[in-house]
């Protein structure tokens, strides 16, 4: 029998695979859903809005953003079925008595989250390309950064779902995560817009905005996928994704062990 | 039985924020053992029980398994337990035969292994028509079935069932309490929580009677009933709960005068 370390990595990548194979029971579906998602966004910010003086260039600009907010839109999907769980069959308890500690049982939700955004991010380029044709060159792309931008936040956006999953606690306010959580940061994280230009706009305004972590994110994947000009540095982003990571980790934690008290 | 103690339950303390489920509970549990835990709803039964199963802490107190204290090492502790909740939560998108493989395999067993136990649970337990299908399809009485394979998938030592046979048909009842037999002659401890005395009464060693967080009684089935001067369990129930009431009664009254 193996023991310590080696343990929990062997029951970790098993509650990884389950997950992820449970997931992935829903993949064609959540990737005919992004995909109709991007292709609205894509079309209506890259051919119509020009007629109304956006700039040319606007469609990649929003590939890039479509790309790093795939697993931010799973986030309520995932909590949902979460807390549909805790509220019903509580198949999480089960989970929590297995030989194993409880954060190796959360992180395993985290990774296999975070495998499907990865995966669903990443087949939004060939898919953006396509839509895009002239106007997107893979040529911008740096592979490896936008690789690893993808990664963490993927991994920020399954430490969220726990944490928001924790905050939130009970089906009965599951409507607020969309509209208070959600949305916001999403409407406010530069979606639509860079950090540049709201610096032009208003320097105060725009430190405010990177308290967001989707800023960084949108900002890290545009540098990643369309060059560093106009960005954050993509370094930074990467460090403040990471530590947004682990505070959120943090709280994701200790708001779990309170709503379902467990050793 | 015998009088080797497995599990010693050094007074136990449960608080949740508006009340107090166990108000310091000690018990010793033998190795192979069928002890009864009963009580009315609120006594604290589950409670106890999961945090035997290590589902939830303690606020105070400790338990110890085999002499060393279980939250030293919980995960060592976890392989020696096999917890069956009130509610049957195995996992939807799966299939049975997938949930008791996977349950294996969570805790280190070979494909042979899991093989071999998988066909011999399938067999006891009378699962065969079922392993290929979903949870959702499944009868209460089978689910039960799935829910104690699936805590015996890795051979534990020591068995918690919480109300194992709540809304089952009488003969559903009777063959369940039948495997429990069997697990007892194979050697495994039972914490058996149960609403029904006659379940209590057929299958336990020993039965504890929890009353508001606290043991009320604790003696065999027959040591009790001898006491009590009763036929069975039951009338030694209501008696036990009638003399707590009619005692608080008096003690109000007292406390009011």
């Amino acid at each position: 029998m193996k023991t310590g370390i080696f343990r929990f990595t062997d029951i970790f990548c098993k509650l990884v695979a389950t997950n992820f194979y449970i997931a992935w029971q829903e993949f064609t579906n959540n990737l005919i859903n992004f995909y109709i998602w991007a292709f609205c966004s894509l079309v209506v910010m890259g051919y119509i809005m020009q007629e109304f003086g956006l700039a040319s260039d606007y469609g990649c600009f929003q590939l890039a953003t479509v790309m790093g907010t795939i697993g931010l839109f799973q986030v309520y999907g995932n909590s949902f079925r979460c807390i549909v769980d805790f509220e019903g069959e509580r198949h999480i308890s089960y989970s929590l008595t297995l030989p194993v500690s409880p954060s190796v049982v959360f992180w395993s939700m985290i990774t296999s989250y975070s495998l499907m955004g990865i995966i669903l991010s990443v087949l939004m380029l060939p898919f953006g390309k396509l839509l895009l044709f002239n106007s997107f060159s893979f040529a911008t792309v740096s592979w490896l950064k936008f690789i690893i931008i993808i990664a963490l936040a993927n991994i920020f956006y399954g430490v969220f779902t726990i944490a928001i999953t924790a905050h939130v606690g009970a089906m009965s306010k599951m409507e607020n995560v969309w509209s208070r959580f959600i949305f916001p940061m999403w409407f406010m994280g530069g979606f639509q817009f860079s950090w540049a230009s709201i610096y032009k706009l208003s320097e105060p305004l725009a430190y405010v905005l990177l308290c967001n972590p989707i800023m960084f994110i949108m900002e890290g994947t545009r540098a990643a996928v369309l060059g560093p000009e106009n960005c954050l540095p993509w370094g930074i982003c990467c460090i403040a994704i990471a530590g947004f990571t682990i505070v959120g980790w943090l709280y994701a934690k200790y708001k779990m062990r309170r709503l379902l008290d467990f050793v | 039985m015998n009088n080797k103690i497995l599990l010693k339950i050094k007074n136990v303390k449960k608080k949740y924020a508006t009340q107090e489920a166990l108000k310091g509970v000690s018990l010793d549990i033998y190795k192979g053992e069928i002890l009864g835990l009963l009580g009315v709803n609120g006594a604290g039964k589950t409670t106890l029980s999961s945090i035997i199963a290590t589902l939830h802490p303690p606020t105070e107190g400790d338990i110890e398994f085999e002499g060393k204290s279980i939250y030293d090492d919980v995960a060592t502790y976890r392989f020696s337990i096999g917890f069956c909740p009130q509610k049957p939560n195995l996992n939807p998108m799966l299939t049975l035969e997938q949930n008791l493989r996977l349950s294996g395999s969570y805790y280190q067993m070979t494909k042979e292994q899991i093989d071999a136990r998988l066909a011999q649970l399938v067999e006891q337990f009378g699962l065969q028509k079922y392993l290929s299908q979903k949870a959702q399809v499944l009868s209460g009485g089978y689910k039960q079935r799935f829910m104690i394979a699936r805590a015996l998938m890795h051979n534990p030592q020591l068995v918690i069932l919480d109300e194992p046979t709540v809304g089952l048909d009488p003969h559903i009842r009777r063959q369940l309490w039948q495997q429990i037999r069997d697990l007892k002659q194979l050697g495994v401890t039972v914490i058996l929580t149960t609403h029904y005395l006659d379940e209590a009464e057929q299958l336990s060693d020993r039965v504890c009677v929890l009353d508001g967080g606290l043991i009320k009684l604790i003696d065999t089935p027959d040591k009790l009933k001898a006491d009590f001067k009763m036929k069975n369990l039951e009338d030694v129930f209501i008696a036990l709960m009638s003399e707590g009431s009619a005692s608080s009664d008096s003690g109000n009254s007292a406390d009011n005068s």
